[in-house]
């Protein structure tokens, strides 16, 4: 059995290397002798609006410009945001601080002293 | 006509120049996407787009590697491209199929027979080009301009920009693949 499986994998072998040899020697192939009028035809062809279009999408820098804009945006979007936060908040403050301010000031028409006006 | 001469007349647009690269390089550039590809209307396709686009990129050759060099570049780059796509097609096919959206059966592409194998040794050499198609993209690109283009190693290491000893190893390992793809073979067949 042992040496049956030992042959077994010499032929193996012996078969793999007939085969890899099997392209020494040859000759080249042959193209199309109208291949020169057919890139001739493509290059003249007119190419139309759509194509050009597709073409350009489909080129991996369109699709990088794309989602870096689309980051931007973002990016921006988000920036602006925060910003506006800040200012909502601040102008809250000061709105807070004024209205504080008024409650407590001597000008305030409110008063917790009765003043010899009031009599 | 020289090399230098050619591409200044490249640059300047010059058709009859167009037509002489085309007409020198034509078969090397199809013979090699053919031995990527492996289908000689395929490799029709490829050879003609990669002179579109050499002719539409001469302006950007810099004339630092041979012209037949940069077309091995394009004619490699071309030939895994479409490869690439071809895969695509058919895992989107087999996934439409699941869904039953595409009734159409995803098909192999026949046995590919190389027109240039000498005829008692063709029926071995479809084996080998259906292990070759199975072989990681560099490791094929080497053994390709290695044994179908017949380039020795340092022409190999200038078409795919990598060193000589990183081609030897491609071209040692593709090697190892093909000699297990084989052996498998056999075994199966046996």
């Amino acid at each position: 059995m042992k040496k049956f499986k030992n042959n077994n994998h010499a032929a193996a072998g012996e078969w793999a290397d007939k085969v890899l040899g099997s392209i020494d020697g040859m000759e080249r192939a042959a193209s199309n002798p109208y291949l020169y009028t057919r890139i001739m035809a493509q290059l003249n062809q007119p190419e139309n609006n759509w194509e050009k279009v597709a073409n350009w999408i489909s080129k991996p820098a369109f699709a990088f410009g794309a989602v870096a804009l689309f980051l931007s945006i973002n990016v921006w979007v988000f920036i602006k945001d925060k910003e506006a936060e800040n200012a909502n908040m601040a102008v809250k403050a000061r709105q807070t601080e004024q209205l504080l301010a008024a409650e407590f000031s001597g000008n305030s028409s409110y008063s917790l002293v009765e003043t010899n006006d009031d009599k | 006509m020289g090399e230098q001469e050619l591409i200044q007349q490249l640059k300047s647009g010059s058709e009859p120049a167009f037509k002489y690269m085309v007409t020198t390089w034509q078969d090397m550039v199809y013979n090699t996407a053919l031995g990527l590809v492996q289908s000689e209307m395929d490799a029709e396709d490829v050879a003609q787009d990669v002179f579109v686009k050499a002719w539409e990129s001469i302006e950007g050759f810099k004339g630092e590697s041979k012209l037949s060099t940069w077309l091995y570049r394009i004619t490699v780059t071309k030939s895994l491209d479409y490869l690439r796509s071809r895969k695509r097609k058919k895992r989107f096919a087999y996934v439409q199929s699941i869904f039953g959206l595409n009734d159409e059966l995803v098909v192999d592409p026949a046995d590919f027979n190389h027109p240039g194998v000498v005829a008692e040794k063709k029926h071995l050499s479809v084996t080998l080009f259906k292990a070759m198609s199975e072989l990681p993209e560099q490791q094929k690109a080497a053994f390709v301009l290695s044994r179908v283009e017949g380039l020795n190693h340092k022409e190999v290491s200038e078409v795919l920009g990598t060193s000589v000893p990183a081609v030897e190893s491609l071209l040692q390992r593709a090697k190892l693949n093909l000699r297990k793809k084989l052996e498998t073979t056999y075994r199966k067949d046996a």
